[in-house]
Parts: structure tokens; sequence; C-alpha cells
């Protein structure tokens, strides 16, 4: 736990922790941890397949983050510290849905666990969220998201 | 149990189906891969070395660190952790994470000296990595497999079991269709069989009612209304007794019905046809005939009585009608047959009167001119005899009243007597008349008939011949068992009948003399008559004629043999009455006339006479005196002829055992029959004729010999009506000597004692039984006419032993 928020802090320093993208306009825009984190914040408790039990995250959620944005349509693509991406539709952005979670159990997730910013479905909430589609758009170290119309 | 085991597979298919579509399998083989990667990234990252950005490193650190992070923890990767060598090789990585985490999260310098080391932990980790990354790929791999199959299993179970559920379902719904089907076919049957007996019962001509125990019509065919007069809606539902049965019957109707309920024993119900009495709507009662059967509606339906009925009014009524036309017929019958029996006691008994007053006359001293008249007359009453018996003998023949005696006859004695009757006109017209046969006895027959064809036939031809032959012959044409046919001919050389007249001549009323005088009485009837009596014997008459030289008339009748061999001597006929010996004779009759007639041939003939006017007066007289012979009329007042006989017989006055002579009017043989049981010895027909009176008395005269009854000539035994036989009857004798001239009397008595001397000698040369009897028998007869008792009884004795065998 204890490397865990050195790396957490070691992270902060330097890179946004998440960039957004549109696509069209080619504007972007950085946010800060602690940017998302004055955002309206959202928690829900549910089980994923990569942590045990069931596990509060808290995060903003996607939908007040795109509305901010004022990003309605199209689709996201949103890419991992590791490069790895996913296009998420705009459209999975609904009330009581995906958030882009920057603390698990209350504190904040460290990039050595799946941190700073994860989307996170509340798969147990829905059958629907526990299909492969929806395990593949719950991104984990998030870093960017590009808009595309 | 079939919906159990539904919700039981369906359950799990439920159950795969969402653990299908939680399908908590995030890509495994996705992940694993992916720490390959990172790993290498992480390497890649080391390998500037010195030159190694620090920011990167640690990045790539982070990221691999999660990584395994996941690996260890996610629920997902669980069957992996569970495998030990994927166990071991985790920890392994672990183990290089952990020892790199402080130099990582030291201070950088720190970080730049380890980043050699690190390189060479980090490169050497790359293969454990790739076993991990295949282990986890062929495990999971198999797991997924298991789940398919065990998927596949399950659907496949169920798809079976639906399936078999499915047969099952089509079998039943299969038996279900088959089963309503029958029960279709059944009901369309029942339909059938239900319609086609309503047709029955509604077509039927004879009304159906068919009722309930309580008496309630509950069924009522057309026939029915219109027997009965109601319609089907009044009758149906009530109750039959009130509707079919007349009043005075009902209670008797309702006391059956009870019983029957009760002990179930039938009276009616099932005894097939009985005539009854019902009644109509209109209140009339009528006949009707009626059947009634139980039944059942259905195995346990109710009990029903079913009626058929027929009304027959007419059937009684006509079969009423037919009884009056009986009776109106047995009436006629009777009336006609009493009308013969009127007509002929009516018309003869005058008759009688005339002709024996005539015959009276005939003895007293007339003169020449008195003879002619009286012979006319009584010629002329003949006539009238005759014709009344002619007319008579057809009424009885046509009423089927004429009997025929079966008697023994000799047939040459009728010839003979034909012959003798017409001898007297033959000659008188230059004819001659000669008998011709070679049978003799042994037949049985009526000869008065026989001799009544014969003497008309001979009648006829003495008629029609002048100055010829007539030949009265007879002769056997057929012999069979018992039976013989004979006929009989009366040929003459007149002059013959014409063709066209040879069928007619047996008409009634058809004459042929138109050229002679009716002299003889030409009714036309004679040769009717002739047809009628040898038909009703049995026989064939016919005629066989050439004109201009004469007829042959034949009839021919079957003759039974005769049972007793008859001697073939016969005893004299016609030989004239014997003068016999004065007797005391009683004369019962009613009739005056026939009375005095009979006083006085009796007294003419030398004997004394008492008369009684009836029955009563002559059972008197007999009591009071013994007289010879007596004659007693029949038919008398208070009391007749039989019952009178029967009570002299009865009683004990002093004639009790004379011979008593019937006088009838009637002729039949069973009449004659009865009269002989009372007691009579013979019977004279009415009218009463001097020469028969004179033979009958000269053969019952001698009460003590022959007693016996006969109405015929013959005769049979003797001598044993008063103690046993004699060696010689005197009485018998005496009668011979009487009768025959003394020089006939010496020839019999000669051929008479020669043939008796012979007779042992001839029987014991017979060897058949057959053959001895009959010579006994003959022996028997020759002595019998001598009056040799003894001798007769002897023979008949002999010949009955010899019968016997």
């Amino acid at each position: 736990m204890v490397s865990l928020i050195a790396a957490a802090t070691s992270a902060s320093a330097g890179d946004p922790a998440l960039n957004l993208r549109h696509g069209g306009s080619g504007a972007s825009v950085d946010y800060s941890l602690e940017e998302l984190q004055a955002m309206p914040s959202t928690t829900f408790s549910t089980s994923t397949l990569w942590t045990e039990g069931v596990v509060e995250f808290t995060g903003v959620s996607l939908r007040d983050f795109l509305e901010m944005s004022e990003i309605t349509d199209g689709s996201l693509v949103a890419t991992a510290i590791n490069d790895y991406a996913v296009s998420i539709p705009v459209s999975d952005a609904v009330e009581g849905g995906p958030i882009i979670a920057y603390a698990m159990n209350g504190a904040p997730m460290s990039r050595r666990d799946k941190g700073p910013l994860w989307i996170v479905y509340p798969f147990d909430s829905r059958s629907e969220y526990q299909s492969e589609t929806i395990y593949s758009r719950s991104i984990w170290q998030l870093n960017r998201i590009e808009a595309i119309e | 149990m079939a919906f159990i085991s539904l919700g039981y597979f369906g359950n799990r298919i439920y159950q795969e189906a969402a653990s299908l579509r939680v399908s908590p399998r995030d890509n495994v083989q996705w992940t694993l891969s992916r720490l390959e990667v990172e790993l290498l990234r992480f390497v890649v990252s080391l390998s500037p070395g010195d030159d190694a950005d620090l920011g990167h490193v640690r990045k790539r650190f982070d990221v691999l660190y999660s990584r395994l992070e996941i690996i260890k923890a996610g629920r997902v990767f669980e069957p992996l952790r569970r495998d030990p060598a994927i166990r071991g090789l985790i920890g392994e990585f672990d183990v290089f994470l952990s020892d790199a985490l402080p130099i990582v999260d030291g201070a950088d310098d720190e970080l730049r000296a380890g980043v050699d080391d690190l390189l060479a932990q980090a490169d050497a980790l790359r293969p454990i990595v790739r076993e991990v990354s295949l282990n986890g790929v062929a495990v999971f791999a198999a797991v997924a497999d298991h789940q398919r199959n065990s998927f596949e299993r399950l659907l496949l179970g169920t798809g079976l079991f639906t399936f078999g559920l499915i047969v099952i379902l089509g079998m039943t719904l299969y038996v279900l269709i088959i089963r309503n089907s029958v029960a279709a076919a059944k009901e369309r049957e029942a339909e059938a069989s239900s319609a086609r007996l309503q047709a029955i019962v509604r077509v039927a001509l004879d009304p159906i009612v068919v009722a309930n125990a309580k008496g309630c019509v509950i069924e009522y065919n057309e026939a029915a209304e219109q027997v009965f007069g109601y319609s089907r809606k009044e009758a149906i539902g009530e109750d039959m007794a009130n509707l079919f049965i007349p009043p005075e019957m009902r209670e008797a109707h309702l006391a059956g019905m009870t019983r029957y309920l009760a002990d179930g024993a039938p009276r009616v119900v099932g005894k097939g046809r009985l005539v009854l009495k019902a009644i109509r709507k209109t209140g009339e009662i009528f006949p009707v005939e009626l059947a009634i059967g139980e039944a059942r509606e259905g195995s346990q339906g109710a009990q029903i009585f079913v009626g058929f009925m027929r009304d027959i009014s007419r059937r009684v009524a006509a079969e009423k009608d037919l009884l009056v036309a009986r009776d109106a017929a047995m009436a006629a019958d009777r009336a006609k047959s009493d009308f013969v029996a009127v007509m002929s006691h009516e018309m003869r008994t005058p008759l009688n009167g005339v002709l024996g007053v005539l015959d009276l006359l005939g003895d007293t001293a007339l003169d020449d001119r008195q003879s002619e008249y009286v012979d006319v007359a009584t010629r002329s009453g003949e006539v009238l005899l005759r014709h009344i018996n002619d007319v008579l003998d057809i009424t009885r023949i046509e009423a089927g009243r004429m009997e025929f005696k079966q008697e023994p006859l000799e047939i040459p004695t009728i010839l003979e007597e034909a012959a003798s009757v017409g001898r007297p006109v033959a000659s008188a017209r230059h004819t001659r008349v000669e008998t011709r046969t070679d049978l003799a006895g042994g037949y049985d027959g009526d000869a008065n008939r026989i001799a009544q064809v014969l003497l008309n036939l001979v009648g006829n031809a003495v008629k029609f011949t002048t100055s010829g032959e007539i030949t009265v012959s007879a002769e056997r044409v057929g012999a069979a068992a018992a039976v013989d046919l004979i006929e009989f001919s009366v040929a003459d050389t007149g002059c013959g009948i014409a063709a066209e007249d040879l069928n007619r001549v047996f008409d009634d009323f058809v004459t042929l003399d138109v050229d002679y005088d009716r002299e003889a009485g030409g009714s036309g009837l004679g040769l009717a008559i002739c047809r009628r009596i040898v038909t009703a014997m049995g026989g064939e008459i016919g005629v066989e004629s050439t004109p201009g030289e004469g007829s042959r008339f034949w009839f021919r009748v079957h003759l039974q043999t005769s049972q007793g061999l008859r001697p073939e001597v016969a005893p004299a006929l016609d030989a004239g009455p014997a003068p016999a010996a004065p007797l005391d004779v009683l004369v019962v009759e009613d009739n005056e006339i026939n009375r005095m007639v009979a006083n006085r041939m009796l007294s003419a003939a030398g004997h004394s006479v008492t008369e009684a006017r009836d029955g009563l007066e002559g059972v008197e007289a007999a009591a009071a005196h013994r007289f010879d012979v007596i004659l007693m009329d029949i038919s008398m007042p208070r009391m007749d002829g039989l019952e009178a006989t029967r009570r002299i017989r009865a009683g004990e006055g002093l004639s009790a055992a004379t011979p008593i002579i019937g006088l009838t009017a009637h002729a039949s043989p069973t009449e004659q029959a009865t009269f002989l049981e009372s007691g009579m010895v013979k019977c004279l027909t009415k009218p009463l004729r001097r020469d028969a009176l004179a033979r009958t008395l000269s053969e019952a005269g001698e009460p003590a010999s022959r007693g016996e009854s006969s109405v015929d000539e013959t005769d049979e035994e003797n001598g044993d009506e008063n103690g046993g036989p004699t060696i010689l009857d005197d009485d018998v004798f005496g009668d011979l000597a009487s009768t025959l001239a003394p020089p006939e009397l010496r020839e019999m008595i000669l051929k008479v004692c020669a043939e008796l001397e012979a007779a042992p000698a001839v029987i014991a040369a017979e060897t058949a039984a057959h053959d001895v009897a009959a010579a006994a028998h003959k022996a028997a007869g020759v002595a019998a006419l001598v009056g040799a008792s003894e001798l007769h009884s002897d023979l008949a004795a002999l010949e009955a032993a010899a019968k016997a065998g």
C-alpha cells in the first residue's frame, strides 16, 4: 500500500491525468486528477472480473464528464498508458452507467493497481454490463480520450 | 412428472444460458498475451541502459505490475491459479516484481544504477511468461470445451426429452383421435339404429305402445293414433290404463301390474298373444290382440313394457260370420238328410199301402178285367217305387250317404238273379237271356248294388232288343293283392246306340227310347244311377255299341277276395217262398194301413196275427204271450222299434227269445247294423212284399234253430243256441225236406252222403294248411246243409285249427 501511494504521487507530477481531444476540431483539453475530483462524483459498488469481491468505486460519471465537454453523440476512443485502446459509444454514457473512477474503496488507485483512472461500469447492476464488449470497454490506466463524431 | 422434468431442464438451461450471458470470461488469452507484451515493453524501456527514460521505465513497470495483480487476484483467473505449474510461475514473477519494487520506487540515480540488473532479470522472465501464457491457453481452452460440451449435452438432453414428450403427446393425440372416431362411429351407429327402430315403430301397421313401470305411455306410434284415436301428444305421458283399457277392467289391470312388479311372475307379459277388449277415444270397446314384452332401456335402464296390438274387430266379425255360415251349411246338410229320411219314409209308407193292398187284391177272386187292372196298378206302383228309389238313391249318393256292404258275394247267383228278372219280358220279345261266368264265389262286395246295376242294364237290354240274345257275364280282368278287378257286362243284339249318343246315355234324364213305348218306365235316371253307383264303388262303367248290331254295357269294380272261403255250392236262391209252418206272429206297426197289409199277408200265408199299435203295446204283448216271430216296425211314436226290441230282449217276458224282424223304410247298412245290435235278427225293407215276407218268415220261422243275424241269405253257424250240436238236426233237415220235392231230396241226400264219406280222405290228402282248411270248410258247409250239426261243428273246428297253422 505504501508503494502504491508512492507511485500514485509520482505519477501525478508532470503528466495530466486525462487528455480529452475532440477528433473533429482537433481541440484538446487536459485534466488533472484534482480537476476530475472536483467534478460531480458518483460512487457505486460492484464486483469486477479483475478484482476480488465487491469494491466501491468513486469517480466522475462519464455522462457528467461528456456533458461538461458538450459531447453528445458519436463515439470515444479511450486509450490507456499501455496504448490499449477501445471505442466507447457516447450512448453508453448514461445515468447509472460507467464512471471514470479515480478512487477504489475510497483510496486513489495507483498506476500499479489499474489507476489512476479506470472506466468502470456498474457490472453488477445490469446483466447487459456483463458482456465481453462492455468488459473490453472497461479500460484501466486510462489517460487519453478522443471524441469522434 | 413431465412438468417437473421440464422445469428441471428449463432451469438448467436458464442457468447455463445465464452463465454464458454473464460470461465471466474476459478475454483470458488477451490478458495473458498482454502480460508478455508488457514485460517486453518494460524490457525495451530498460534497454537504452544509461539513456533509459526513467519515467518511461516506471510507467512500464507499473503497467506490468498491475497486469500481474489482475492475474493474481482476478476472479476470472481462478482456474489458472489452480494449476500448480502456473502458480509456481506466477510466484516467480511475483518475486521479481517485489524485488524490483524498491529500486523502481527509489531515487532516480538508484534506479539508473539498477537498470542493467533489472534488464537482465526481466529478460530472464520472458520464457516464464511465455509458458504461463501458453499453459493458460490450454487450460482455458479445456475449460471452454468442457463448458461447451456440457451445454451441448444439456441441449441434447433437453431436445431428446422434448422430442420424447412430443412423441408421447403425439401418441396420446393419436389414441384420442382413434377413440374419438370410434366414439363417433358408435354414435353414428347408435343414431342409425335408433332412427331405424324409430322408423320401424312409426311405419308399423299395428299399434305399438311402450309404457314404463308406472304405466305411463312413453312411446306411441302412428298406427296407435289411428286405432285408438288419441293423438301422440294426448297419449304420451298419460296412464295407459286410462287410455286403452275399458273402465270395468282397469282395476284388474292395476292389480295385475302391481302383482307382476312385485313378484316378477308373468301372466300376461311375454306370454304370447292374448285377445282382450280395449277402448278407443270414442268410447267404443273393441276386441284387440295383444302381446306384451318386457325390456330394459340399456343395461341399467328403466324397466319398460312394449305392447304390440292388433285391432281384430274385423277378424272377430269374420270369424262370427264364418261360424254362422258353417252352421247354416251344416243345418242345410242336416236338412237335406232329414229330407231324404223323411221322403224315404213318407213316400214309401203310402206306397207300401198301395202295393200291399194290390197284392192282397190280387189274391182275391178276380175276373180277368179286374186282374188286368190289378196288374196294371201293381206295375205302376212298382214303377213309382222304382222312381222313388232311384231318386232317393241319387240323393243319397250325392249326399255321400250311400254305403256299400262288404259281404260275401256269389257272382253266378247275382247274374242269374238279374237274368231271371229280365227273362219274362225278354221272352215276350222273343229274346233269350243267358248268363256266363267262370267265377264263383270268394269275393266280398255289395251284392244288392251290383245286382241293382245289372238289373238296370238287363232291363235296358231287354227294352232295346227284339228277337235277340242278351248275355249277362262276369269275368276277372285284373288281380292284385287281396283285390281283383271284375268286369260285369250285359251284351245284347239289339238296335245299338248311335255313336253320338254313346256319351250321353249315362247322363241324367237321357232316354233314347223314342220309338218304344215307355212301358218299363224311362225316367232317364237308370243309367245315371248305375254310373253313380259304380263310381261310388270306385269302379268304371262304359258302353260299346254298333248301331244295328247291338250294345255291350260293362262296368268294372274292385272286389275284395273273400277272407273266408265260401262254400261253392250256394244255397238255393229264389226258390220261391217255402211253405212255412203256421206261426204265431206279433205285428208291431203304428201305421194302420201297413198293419192291415201285414196282417192280411200273414193271414193269407196261414199265420195267426196279433197286432200292436206301437212299441209300448208291442212290449206288453210280447211279455204276455210267447210269439214265434215278431215283426217290429222301426219308427213308431211313444216307443220306437229299437227300444221295444231292446226291452223285449232284456225283459222277462214270454217272447224274450222270440226272433224279431225289423221293418224299416231305411236301408243303409249302418242302420241295419244298429237294428241287429238291438236284438233283431233280420230287417225287411218297406214296402213289405209278400214274397220277401214269406221268405223271411220261412228262414226265421224256426226260433229254436237258426237265430243268427244276417240280412242276406248266407248263414254260418247253427245249432249252438239250443244246447250243443246234434248229429242230425231235425229242423234243418225238415226244412230241407219241406223245401225240396222228394226225388230232389233223395238225390241231394245221396250226393251229400257221398261227399261226406269222401271228405276225410280229401282232407287228409291236402298237405298245405290252407288247403286243409278249404276242404274242411267245404265239407262243413255240406254238413250244415243237411243239418248234420255235430259233423258240421267238428269240421268247423278242424277248419279253424288248420287256419291257425
